[in-house]
């Protein structure tokens, strides 16, 4: 009994002295470049706004046409819901396309997590990383963790809601693309939708007034209601997540406008379209009598179309992760970025119908469908592909382009 | 012997697990960079492990951590917004008082210690997702700070510390000494109440300096600051081989085995490259395995 507890400790002692050989062995070679540790996030990223100039070195002299398989860290929020499962199942086709190895890391929700996400990725020997930022200094901190490192890096689906982050970010060298969602457009676009129908007076429920996202899509619907002649009756933020305060947001609605003729959200996910429907169903109202138009698709939309409620939803972002995937992919291949963040937008897709509510289903938000050809991947990825032909593929995205690729009449 | 050889599982583990990445991931596990990496992730867990390590010695359960933790940040940062050295003492001083307030519901309030943890756990998660939607909290300067050193300086100090007070003081000989039997502790004179609210009022600071490690990594504070946390810990304690129910079986190593368990198999299957759909299907089997073996099986012997 003795001798087994002597060995425990000797194992113990060994197992403490190997470790912190390898630590003193590592911290004493970290003077300078701290690898996957970013160091240098506060003043540093001020500095490295100033030096515009500075050339991409580390990943030049990758050997990324070695004909060494290139190797992508993915790092995404999950693949069991629509959108994750169909850009989980995008990627891997596009990887498949490619020869390129992806390693994917799942189920990350907070910046530190997505950020020892990205250093082991960085350890296990990617070339570029691909995410989707949690919050806006995600973007610094995994940037700077890539660039300490040498390696490209890529964004989808979030804005950078702060400018001095922003700045810092656009001057990181490894920083290859970012797309987000093109919000503010749609949203005016959806207004037009209820002012064909002869919609002039609407209540909004709007969104958080700190995120970037939803601030574009509140100012787009008020943009769209002064431009098109809608009058704004009365606003109320959504509360997510809390299904019966927003039911009783339309209620008051309904009650003390009686004259509403339709309804703004800006979102309606969590739980917020079928809210809206739910309450409109429960008024005693004609079916249709208020026409919705709501931000994202949710549970239940094409009957809210069918029964009439619904006259626009929009949602449909896989096609910006994707895109943002492929200039990845091609820079890395290249070895040699632009020197430019390529910033670019997508308009996600206007449903204005039962019809294309069901298409969207079917084969948008469905890893078994894949929209785009291995001929349109193969071109993204290569070489010579410009900020251009990247926006046009994504300025391409409509229903319309949904059913030329599914091959709909 | 049995025993004995039970107790040893977790450091094999750990060892073995130690050797087995070292020598399929080419090279890539033993590089430096990587080797920082390991001990910069694993510091947060790890700080929390210890305090918490004293709440369990005792027969309790903390589950206020992550929301101690978001709740920590949050009221620190309100109070001093960019100032960062007011925003750590803060972060420790708002720490101490959630880990009161545990003991409080839990002694005087007669709830159970997971029960009162919990509680805190959803207020602060509440509050934190409260204020974080109206207030954008960004901390961009406390990244400066992540770097191997100051977390490396940070884990030195938290584990030593918590080593010599738990084995060399009162107060950790006295938290055994109730989990084995508090009845017969009262008895012999010792306020068990008092060590326990210094229990939870050490785990309380713990959770306040992985809240400013937390915020260190993160360079801003959001709704889910500090989420999972409480999970990560009680699963790094539990494969660090910890005495589910206290008394003189705890020992402070597990924490710090547990958590190096916790993020080295992380950090291996990463770089083995496994694909995402079978990396929780062999963490699971790995946890089952260590926890089965290891797990002190006592405190059933009633139940059987």
């Amino acid at each position: 009994m003795k001798t087994t507890k002597k060995l425990t400790r000797f194992i113990a002692l060994a197992m403490a002295m190997i470790l912190c050989l390898f630590t003193l062995a590592g911290c004493a070679g970290s003077g300078g470049n701290n690898g996957g540790s970013s160091q240098n996030s506060g003043e540093e990223t001020a500095a490295a706004s100033d030096a515009n100039t500075e050339t991409v070195t580390d990943a030049e002299s990758k050997p990324a046409d070695s004909g060494e398989k290139v190797k992508i860290g993915m790092i995404w929020y999950g693949n069991t819901d629509a959108m994750g499962g169909t850009f989980y199942s995008w990627a891997n086709h596009a990887a498949e396309v490619l020869n390129v190895e992806l390693v994917w890391k799942l189920g990350s929700y907070t910046t530190a997590d997505e950020l020892t996400d990205c250093e082991n990725l960085i350890s296990a020997g990617c070339q570029g990383v691909y995410f989707v930022p949690m919050d806006t200094a995600a973007n610094l901190q995994l940037g700077n963790a890539c660039k300490d490192a040498g390696v490209y890096w890529a964004t989808s689906n979030r804005q950078i809601a702060d400018e001095s982050v922003l700045t810092a970010c656009e001057a990181n060298p490894y920083f290859v693309a970012r797309v987000y969602d093109n919000s503010y457009d749609v949203c005016k676009e959806m207004v037009k939708v209820l002012a064909d129908q002869g919609i002039k007076k609407v209540c909004m429920l709007s969104g958080d007034p700190t995120d970037a996202m939803m601030v574009d899509r509140t100012k787009g619907f008020e943009d769209g209601c002064s431009e098109y002649g809608v009058e704004i009756l009365a606003t109320s933020q959504i509360v997510s997540g809390d299904a019966s305060a927003n039911v009783d947001s339309v209620n008051n609605f309904l009650t003390l406008y009686p004259n509403m003729e339709g309804i703004l959200a800006v979102s309606g996910t969590a739980g917020v379209g079928e809210a809206i429907i739910t309450a409109l169903d429960a008024s005693g109202r004609e079916k249709g009598s208020v026409k919705v138009a709501a931000f994202d698709t949710f549970e239940g939309n094409q009957q809210a179309f069918e029964a009439g409620w619904l006259a626009a939803s929009c949602g449909g972002y896989t096609s910006e992760c994707l895109i943002s995937l492929l200039a990845l992919i091609s820079t890395v291949r290249s070895g040699s970025g632009t020197g430019e963040v390529m910033a670019l937008s997508l308009s996600p897709l206007l449903i204005t119908s039962a019809e294309e509510m069901d298409i969207f289903s079917q084969y948008v938000d469905n890893p078994e469908i894949q929209l785009y050809s291995d001929e349109t991947i193969q071109s993204l990825a290569g070489d010579g592909v410009t900020i251009e032909d990247y926006q046009k593929v994504l300025d391409d995205w409509s229903i319309d382009y949904v059913k030329q690729a599914a091959g709909i009449e | 012997m049995r025993e004995q050889m039970k107790k040893m599982v977790p450091v094999a583990g750990l060892v073995i697990m130690f050797l087995l990445f070292a020598f399929t991931t080419d090279g890539k596990f033993l590089t430096r960079v990587n080797l920082q990496n390991l001990i910069i992730q694993s510091a947060i867990t790890m700080v929390a492990a210890v305090g918490t390590a004293f709440v369990m010695a005792h027969n309790n359960l903390d589950f206020s951590l992550g929301g101690a933790c978001a709740l920590s940040c949050v009221l620190s940062y309100l109070i001093a917004g960019q100032n960062l050295p007011l925003f750590f003492i803060l972060c420790m001083v708002f720490g101490i008082v959630c880990g009161l307030f545990s003991a409080l519901l839990h002694i005087k309030g007669q709830i159970p210690a997971f029960m009162a943890g919990m509680c805190l756990m959803f207020a602060g998660r509440g509050v934190a997702q409260s204020v974080a939607a109206n207030t954008n909290m960004l901390m961009v300067g406390a990244a400066s700070l992540n770097n191997i050193w100051f977390f490396l300086l940070v884990l030195l100090v938290v584990v030593v510390l918590g080593f010599l007070i738990f084995n060399y003081t009162k107060v950790g000989k006295y938290q055994k000494l109730i989990g084995t039997n508090p009845k017969a502790t009262e008895l012999s004179g010792i306020n068990v109440n008092a060590y326990k609210t210094i229990a939870f009022a050490i785990s309380g600071a713990t959770i306040g300096i992985a809240a400013c490690l937390t915020v260190i990594r993160s360079a801003s504070i959001i709704g889910n600051t500090g989420l999972n946390l409480e999970t990560n810990v009680l699963l790094a304690l539990s494969l660090g081989g910890i005495s589910i129910t206290g008394g003189s079986a705890t020992k402070m190593r597990s924490a710090i085995i547990g958590t190096l368990i916790f993020f080295i198999l992380n950090n291996g299957l990463t770089l083995w490259g496994l694909n995402p759909d079978y990396v929780d299907i062999v963490k699971a089997v790995f946890f089952l395995l260590t926890v089965t073996i290891s797990i002190d099986r006592s405190q059933y012997d009633m139940i059987a």
